[in-house]
């Protein structure tokens, strides 16, 4: 059985199709696998057993009939955020435990076209707010690598659950870094594409002008089969790019390092970093170097505005997005002794404490005689930020900065600072203020506490390139001495 | 930068959430180290610079055409309603 | 036309309308904007504000709003914004409502209106912009601790057009709609129907002292879904608050509601309870980008506009002004008048048939000039039968008497009822012999110089012919033979 979970999903999707293994067959090892290590890990808040094994039934005629698409049979997590008709989605938020939604996300609906499985939804901070899956309404997920600690957040569940071999890839979504960040914690690959590339129809709205679906698995090639699969122009989002999707998964080799411009970012590498974390970051550097790469040193000038930009920008546009759930057309409602009684009752009860602190933070901001201070500040340096990417890709072909200052951080140690919590998305977040395209891949391990933890490397591409971006991270991962924790 | 805990329940009631007394405290000062921190970029120069409203502001929206693709679905979209009667969603009185 | 004040004031008046664009289906979504469903039937996800849905632009709103603009003389804006208006309400399923807010898709234009002594005025227009209706709370059904919400509305698209604070009386702001809904119903953008609410009207009244240079404290009226209640509400508003100004108070910048039953307005909400509406451009939808070619486009098939089709009256038809304006209040009368005046009849007869007969029957009838039982054509044939002499004026009166109530042709009712006009000379002077040979007294009294018992002998002859006799010919041929 521990065959079949450790098989990749470009590997497993191949052997279905051969019909060297079923999708029953694995579909069924994934929900053993969740079946024996969720009560510890959490990373699943729904197990869609019934409807998995029918998909994988499906997909097995499919197989015997020859028909068989690109991610035939392939059992995937996906974030509780993408809405999935008839099956519960939560946001792991108390005030959507009960909505079961009567239509599909696109993302998703692309990934049932090409055979996909949905296994269940996976575990996140409520609403995605969050950066280590603490503020979940049920309960945090735990890192497989050492379950004192978060996989990260906001999609931490997805992470955790393709670090556990509970499935060989899952969805997550990045706002301000909630997927490269858990993908870092977790020894994973996570990619945030360029904002437009995958439609946001049908997912549950958290920063509308930041959020972008996208891939988990345990190798850049499959997430390049997965972000394939599931990117596309939406009719139903006016923000989806009309672009067209290339065959991500081939060529990915192609890449001539010789001569390939890797831009280091001096306000990415500070004293704050861990030094641990800090060594591997600079055998990645060297490992291109040595390859013939040319190193070259850039300035993102207002990077350190970056975080406090993304505090604004993202809680005001929560705030609005979370006015929805007022108990009136659906998930929960408290009924008050009136209307006002009634939605203020519905909403406290409704929503957690981080939540709570984010709404505030954007009704502040937005509000009369803050708005100019606060909003429209932050959309000008979020102009000037986006500016300095555009400087330095005249320059340069990527760009490589650690994922996070730190590995893995402990259950509890953050949760009450805010602020502290916050700084945890710096080395992300601008790329979701540009709109770029972001990609964490497992550089090494180190030890702390007695425990070997992943550190990530981030690789930040041009808008709309993410074929050379996945590249790259694929000349990474191969030269990267990077030890993937066994199954058993 | 301080926040009241006026303030805080200035906000609560525009944004529909009520806090008791001790958790308004708290956030009181949550939110005032919070706003210390977004304002932090008061001290970036943004003359003559125009907003940004998303990534995609070159863009022009997309429109559509105007058909109608919707069919009646009732039924299926009270189901997930908390309370409804007579094809109406069914909410506390409202009074103006 | 002297202008209207109350004891030493003037009234202050600017309008908001909200006009609901004529569109199939609603501003975002795919669902049908039709009036009058069952509650609920016309929504899906996106109407009802689920998570994760997201809207799309309606073309047909956009290319309304850019046709209103130019019939507005407004500047059409190349380049607009949506934005989110932040409040709770049970109608409002997102918690927000798509508008926009500091870049609207029309800024300023103009609008002549006309007034009842035939004078026009000129009243600015500050914007135009784009929105999202809201849904609809039923108070009156089920128990009294709750109310019924139907969001078949919720996303219909509207127009918000916003007058500047240009009007001075009652009347100027009655004109205002009139023309504004004229001209949204030329253009075809609008069916103007304020009863059944898809055109809606809020005023901004303010008074000041005569000669006063600067504004008063303006109140927002809402509610006026008639005409005449914007007159009326804006009358007794102005009144009130000179009252309150009179009395030594002062005038609290607030919204407040009209009830037409009562003819009053009452406090709604006080400045201090304003919503803080948290305007914001919307991230889910891209800036509106307008190219010159589509709005070049638009401007070349922009059908005739009321103010220029009242001047081709005039000068194709010597009209009166006053004719004209009354004429091409609507399409549908403009239409009418051009196909009775058409096969060269006499413009001015048609008109007045057309603005004195016809609008007067039918305002007696209930009925309006859709639902005319006398088609055009019939009025039109009517009108050839007094010009040629078959019936007079006053015959033709009781044959259009009769064609209101049968819808039948003018010819049929004149066969019929045998009315043709009797002007064969021989045939009334036998008849004017026989009553002259009658009436050998007031023969006599005539002749004697008592010209009034002239009047008599037409009557007698008119008595005789049962109304059918040429009135000209009578004249003549009596005058002939009382003179002996």
């Amino acid at each position: 059985m521990s065959e079949l979970i450790e098989l990749g999903l470009k590997e497993s999707a191949e052997l279905i199709r051969n019909r060297d293994i079923s999708a029953v067959e694995l579909t069924e090892a994934c929900l053993e696998r969740i079946d024996a290590h969720n009560e510890s890990i959490n990373a699943f808040i729904t197990v869609a057993s019934d409807k998995a094994m029918e998909m994988a039934k499906a997909s097995d005629e499919r197989v015997k009939e020859g028909r068989a698409r690109l991610l035939e049979g392939v059992p995937l997590g996906i974030k509780d955020m993408f809405c999935t008709k008839d099956v519960l989605t939560t946001a792991a938020s108390h005030i959507l435990d009960n909505f079961v939604p009567p239509y599909e996300s696109t993302v998703t609906a692309n990934l049932w076209k090409q055979g996909a499985v949905l296994l269940g939804k996976t575990n996140l901070d409520e609403f995605a707010m969050g950066s280590s899956n603490e503020t979940s309404y049920f309960g945090t997920s735990r890192n497989p690598w050492d379950t004192t600690r978060t996989p990260g957040g906001s999609s931490g569940g997805s992470a955790a659950a393709v670090a556990d071999f509970m499935c060989p890839g899952s969805l997550g979504t990045d706002t301000g870094g909630s997927i490269r960040q858990p993908a870092a914690f977790s020894g994973i690959v996570g990619m945030k594409p360029t904002y437009g590339r995958c439609s946001r129809w049908g997912i549950v709205a958290f920063a509308s002008s930041l959020d972008q679906a996208g891939p988990f698995a345990r190798s850049v090639e499959d997430v390049a089969l997965l972000f394939r699969g599931m990117s596309g122009h939406d009719p139903l989002d006016s923000t989806s790019a009309d672009r067209p999707i290339e065959n991500y998964d081939a060529g990915l080799d192609d890449l001539n390092i010789k001569g390939l411009r890797i831009g280091l970012p001096k306000e990415y590498f500070t004293d704050g970093i861990d030094p641990q974390v800090k060594a591997h970051i600079d055998v990645a550097i060297k490992n291109f170097e040595a390859q013939g790469a040319e190193l070259v040193e850039i300035s993102l000038p207002h990077t350190k505005y970056a975080v406090p930009t993304y505090y604004i920008v993202a809680p005001a546009e929560a705030a609005s997005n979370l006015s929805r759930y007022d108990g009136m057309r659906f998930g929960l409602r408290i009924d008050g002794e009136n209307l006002a009684d009634t939605y203020t009752k519905t909403r406290s009860a409704g929503f957690g404490r981080e939540v709570k602190r984010r709404i505030m933070t954007g009704n502040y901001t937005l509000s009369s005689g803050y708005y100019d201070a606060y909003y429209l500040k932050a959309q000008k340096v979020r102009q000037l930020i986006r500016q300095d990417f555009v400087d330095v890709f005249d320059k340069v072909d990527v760009i490589l900065t650690p994922t996070t200052p730190t590995a893995a951080f402990k259950i509890g140690d953050r949760i009450d600072d805010p602020v502290t919590m916050y700084l945890n998305d710096i080395f992300t977040v601008a790329t979701n203020l540009a709109g770029l395209p972001g990609i964490s891949v497992p550089a090494g391990t180190i030890e702390e506490d007695g425990k070997t933890l992943p550190v990530g490397v981030q690789f930040i591409g041009k808008a709309f390139d993410e074929q050379r971006l996945l590249q790259v991270a694929r000349a990474h991962e191969k030269m990267a001495n990077f030890q993937m924790r066994n199954a058993a | 930068m301080s926040v009241s805990v006026e303030n805080i329940h200035k906000l609560a009631k525009l944004s529909r959430l009520e806090f008791s007394d001790a958790a308004a405290g708290e956030l009181a000062s949550e939110l005032g180290k919070i706003v210390e921190f977004i304002s932090q970029l008061d001290e970036a120069n943004t003359e003559n610079v125009t907003p940004m409203t998303g990534t995609m502001d070159d863009a022009s929206s997309p429109e559509r055409q105007d058909t109608v693709t919707n069919e009646n679905n009732r039924d299926a979209l009270l189901a997930v309603a908390p309370n409804k009667e007579y094809g109406f969603f069914k909410v506390p009185k409202v009074i103006e | 036309m002297s202008a209207y004040t109350i004891d030493g004031y003037e009234v202050v008046i600017g309008l908001e309308v909200h006009a609901q664009v004529n569109c199939n289906s609603k501003l975002f979504s795919g669902t049908s904007a039709a009036f009058g469903a069952e509650p609920n039937t016309q929504v899906n996800p996106i109407d009802l504000g689920m998570p994760g849905v997201l809207p799309v632009l309606n073309e047909a709103a956009v290319d309304a709003a850019i046709k209103t603009g130019l019939a507005l003389n407004a500047e059409v804006n190349t380049l607009s914004v949506f934005a989110r208006k932040n409040y709770f309400y049970p109608d409002l399923p997102k918690g927000y409502q798509i508008s926009q807010f500091e870049l609207p898709i029309i800024g300023k234009g103009e609008m002549q209106v006309d007034l009842s002594d035939g004078a026009t005025k000129t009243i600015g227009i500050t914007r135009l912009h784009l929105e999202e209706d809201a849904g609809k709370s039923v108070h009156d059904i089920g128990d009294d601790n709750s109310s019924h919400v139907d969001l078949n509305r919720a996303g219909v698209p509207l127009m918000e057009i916003v007058s500047e604070p240009d009007m001075r009386s009652p009347e100027e702001a009655g004109a205002y709609v009139t023309k504004l809904r004229s001209i949204l119903r030329f253009i075809d953008v609008c069916d103007g129907n304020m009863e059944q609410g898809s055109m809606r009207c809020d005023a901004n009244v303010s008074v000041r002292k005569i000669g006063a240079t600067e504004f008063g404290t303006r109140c927002e009226i809402k509610n006026l879904n008639s005409i005449r209640n914007v007159m009326r509400a804006i009358e007794f508003e102005a009144k009130r608050q000179i009252d309150v100004i009179e009395d030594g108070g002062v005038i609290d910048q607030e919204t407040r509601l009209y009830n037409a039953d009562k003819n009053i307005t009452r406090t709604m909400r006080s400045k201090e309870d304003a919503h803080d509406y948290r305007y914001f451009p919307d991230p889910d939808l891209l800036p509106v980008r307008l190219t010159g070619e589509r709005i070049t486009n638009i401007r070349e098939n922009m059908p005739e506009l009321p103010d220029d089709m009242k001047q081709r009256f005039m000068d194709q038809y010597s009209l009166s002004a006053y004719d004209a304006s009354v004429l091409t209040q609507s399409k549908t009368s403009a239409l009418y008048y051009e196909r009775v005046v058409a096969e060269k009849r006499d413009p001015k007869l048609s008109a007045n048939w057309v603005t004195v007969e016809l609008f007067g029957a039918l305002n007696n009838l209930g009925k309006d000039l859709e639902h005319s039982p006398v088609t055009p054509q019939d009025l039109g044939e009517l009108i050839d039968l007094i010009q040629d002499g078959t019936i007079s004026g006053k015959i033709a009166k009781q044959v259009f008497a009769t064609m209101l109530e049968t819808s039948q042709s003018p010819h049929d009712i004149v066969e019929e009822q045998g009315l043709k006009q009797i002007s064969d000379t021989g045939a009334i002077e036998q008849v004017i012999d026989d009553i002259i040979a009658q009436n050998e007294d007031n023969v006599a009294k005539y002749r004697d110089g008592n010209e009034r018992v002239f009047g008599f002998f037409v009557g007698q002859v008119m008595k005789a012919t049962k109304g059918q006799a040429n009135p000209q010919v009578v004249n003549e041929l009596l005058k002939q033979k009382l003179a002996g």
